[in-house]
């Protein structure tokens, strides 16, 4: 089976189930499948296999819940980074379960995503809208959790080339921050770039999908991980 | 699609509501078009028959024994539906609705209906609720706006109170409209056609937009358009309160307001997007007229700090950051003074006469550096600024224009210096802002 094939079972599957969004591990994998890089990481089902698999990868990690019934995991106590060691990382289990009973009681549990934690560093956003007037629209911006806050972003239309990526990422008015600034490795516009054409391309393809964030994006020099991703459908 | 050369190029026209009353917009219209010296067939068509301006009337449009390729209705809200039914039947080729009270006033009920009638017939439309069209190049004043000037810019609009305030400043700074378009709530022809269907008529060197909004689907459109066109085009936007969707799953949906995502798009088109009229003006005239620049370097000459600051900030704002004088043209500067600044800005001081304009502007268009000479001045009492635009004029000509030059003349007799400097195809921006950018503009649509 090609990844495209995955991909459409993916989309295929949530909408059976009645689903208006992919889970975060059905997101990451179609990511992955566009060579966006996002975390290693694995889906388990109890502590004994989040166990086992922390042992291959090592500390520091991140755990969350997988729920078809919760979107925004974050509010339910959903997710715990930083996770050390085994005696952590078993009390983050314990935890994730008691939020989840007591924050969003009906939910069923899917399972738990288990993933490398990643040195937190500049965060971005790369994102797609799908507007009435333009159709599929990418958005560019400094990412986090105040990225509505600061709305420093940049658009532009779906599907775009790698030097129309490259202006959105200098439009921006946090630019410094990846040339360099106060003694933070300069980022490698490229790789960035990459990531923005390929969520165009993603776009153009699979009508389908209605939004994308992949927010944040931790960006180093060289390197940069969506350490979140989230999908919506039509 | 049929194309637009009945509406532009008609070689018929009929006035549905042709009135013999002077003030009347039946009469007005006749003598619109019959004044722009429109060279095709024209029939005026009333019931009660007769002659207006030496044309005779036609009782009914059944009764012209005519093609007709541009109907212009100029009848009140209720007779548009069976007008257009009409003239669809007639074999009408275009029309031009200019009555108010569609979806404008929450009767999209009515509009609904005339789109209808409007696709059943295939009769290509402008309006309702509009001002009507210009086309100087088939000596076509279809519209009851202040009739402009024949000149190089096109000016599609969707508010025809707008092209009024358009229209004045255009007259003020002795700018012509080739092509004006007022669309009101275009129901048929939209912005892109337009520039598609005009894309290779040399005598429109710039289109200017004003535009509020735009229907479903016409924004990808309008991006084709724009980024196949030959022309600049100069955008100014309205109505950008409209915000993302609130209710949205993703940042990225709370974050695509309507304005944000147009602005950003018509810059990736290609399309220089202003926050003005004046500026939608001011840029546009420039685009058409100035010599590109083949670099980015930008250099200010100025007589005066605080309006040479002033350039300088609002250069930054968008970017743009000036560089200082290269060590080779300092040295060329030496005829100036001490206490004058060679650096960049050049200034001159209140003491900058004419002579060293001249000098200084020689200098910096017999050399490499810069690529764009931005000229300010502001006259203290004892200099005429008329000498100051002569001697711009006079260096930019003996040069034959061969880099970009922006004046900013402020202050006394601005208007009047303004006049010399035209004649050299110089631009004259209102503000800083304009001055501003009109050069990002430029800098913009440099290919390196």
């Amino acid at each position: 089976m090609n990844g495209d094939e995955d991909v459409t079972e993916i989309f295929k599957k949530a909408i059976n189930e009645g689903r208006k969004w992919l889970l975060e591990p059905e997101a990451k994998y179609i990511c992955k499948q566009y060579n966006i890089p996002v975390p290693e990481g694995m889906v388990v089902k109890n502590v004994d296999e989040a166990v086992k698999y922390a042992r291959e990868i090592g500390y520091p990690l991140v755990l969350k819940i997988v729920s078809k019934d919760i979107i925004h995991k974050t509010d339910v106590g959903g997710v715990i980074t930083n996770i050390v060691d085994e005696y952590s990382l078993r009390r983050a289990f314990n935890s994730i379960i008691n939020n989840i009973r007591l924050n969003a009681p009906s939910a069923h549990i899917d399972g738990f995503l288990i993933e490398k934690m990643y040195e937190p560093s500049i965060e971005l956003i790369v994102g797609m809208n799908r507007d009435t007037q333009f159709g599929p629209v990418v958005m560019f911006g400094v990412g986090g959790v105040f990225v509505e806050v600061y709305q420093d972003t940049s658009f532009r239309l779906a599907p775009l080339d790698r030097q129309e990526a490259i202006e959105m990422i200098r439009e921006i008015k946090g630019f410094k921050l990846l040339t360099g600034y106060r003694g933070l490795k300069p980022v490698n516009l490229d790789i960035i770039a990459d990531i923005i054409v390929k969520v165009g391309d993603l776009a153009v393809k699979y009508a389908v999908i209605k939004e994308i964030d992949l927010n944040p994006i931790f960006a180093y020099g060289d390197r940069a991980v969506a350490v979140d991703a989230r999908i919506i459908l039509a | 699609m049929k194309s637009l050369d009945s509406l532009f190029r008609p070689r018929s026209i009929a006035i549905l509501g042709a009135s013999h009353k002077p003030g009347k917009v039946g009469f007005e219209l006749v003598k619109n078009i019959v004044e722009a010296g429109f060279q095709g067939r024209i029939y005026p068509i009333n019931p009660k028959g007769g002659e207006i301006l030496g044309y005779k009337v036609y009782r009914t449009l059944h009764e012209v024994e005519d093609d007709i390729d541009l109907l212009l209705i100029a009848l009140p809200t209720k007779y548009i539906l069976e007008s257009i039914e009409e003239a669809g039947k007639k074999g009408v080729k275009s029309a031009v609705i200019y009555a108010a009270g569609f979806a404008e006033i929450g009767r999209e009920d009515l509009q609904n209906e005339l789109v209808k009638l409007v696709k059943k017939y295939g009769i290509r439309v402008i309006g309702p609720n509009c001002a009507g069209i210009i086309y100087w190049g088939s000596r076509l004043n279809a519209s009851f706006s202040p009739v402009s000037r024949d000149g190089f810019l096109g000016l599609l609009s969707q508010s025809g109170a707008m092209t009024a305030v358009i229209s004045e400043y255009l007259e003020f700074k002795e700018l012509g409209l080739r092509l004006l378009v007022s669309y009101g709530n275009r129901i048929d022809v939209k912005d892109h056609e337009i520039i598609e269907y005009f894309n290779y008529s040399d005598d429109i060197r710039t289109f200017m937009i004003y535009i509020e909004g735009l229907d479903e689907g016409d924004g990808r459109r309008l991006y084709k358009a724009i980024r196949n066109s030959l022309k600049p085009i100069v955008i100014f936007k309205t109505g950008r309160g409209e915000s993302g969707s609130r209710a949205a799953y993703s940042h990225t949906a709370a974050l695509a307001g309507r304005y944000n995502v147009f602005r950003d798009i018509m810059f990736q088109a290609g399309a220089y997007v202003v926050d003005e009229y004046y500026e939608l003006v001011d840029v546009a005239e420039a685009l058409s007229i100035v010599t590109p620049p083949r670099g980015k370097e930008v250099a200010i000459v100025t007589n005066s700090g605080g309006p040479a600051v002033t350039a300088t900030d609002k250069l930054e704002e968008l970017g743009i950051s000036l560089h200082t004088t290269p060590p080779d043209i300092v040295d060329k500067l030496d005829f100036l003074q001490p206490y004058m600044n060679k650096g960049n800005p050049i200034d001159l001081t209140a003491d900058g006469n004419e002579d060293y304009y001249r000098k200084v502007l020689e200098t910096l268009l017999e050399n490499r550096w810069p690529d764009i000479i931005y000229v300010i001045h502001v006259p203290p009492t004892f200099i005429n600024p008329i000498k100051i635009a002569e001697a711009v004029r006079d260096v930019y000509l003996e040069h034959n224009r061969k880099k970009t030059l922006i004046p900013l003349f402020l202050g006394r007799d601005r208007w009047r210096a303004y006049k010399v400097i035209r004649e050299a195809g110089l631009p004259t921006p209102l503000t800083h802002i304009s001055a501003a950018k009109t050069i990002h503009a430029l800098i913009r649509r440099v290919k390196i």
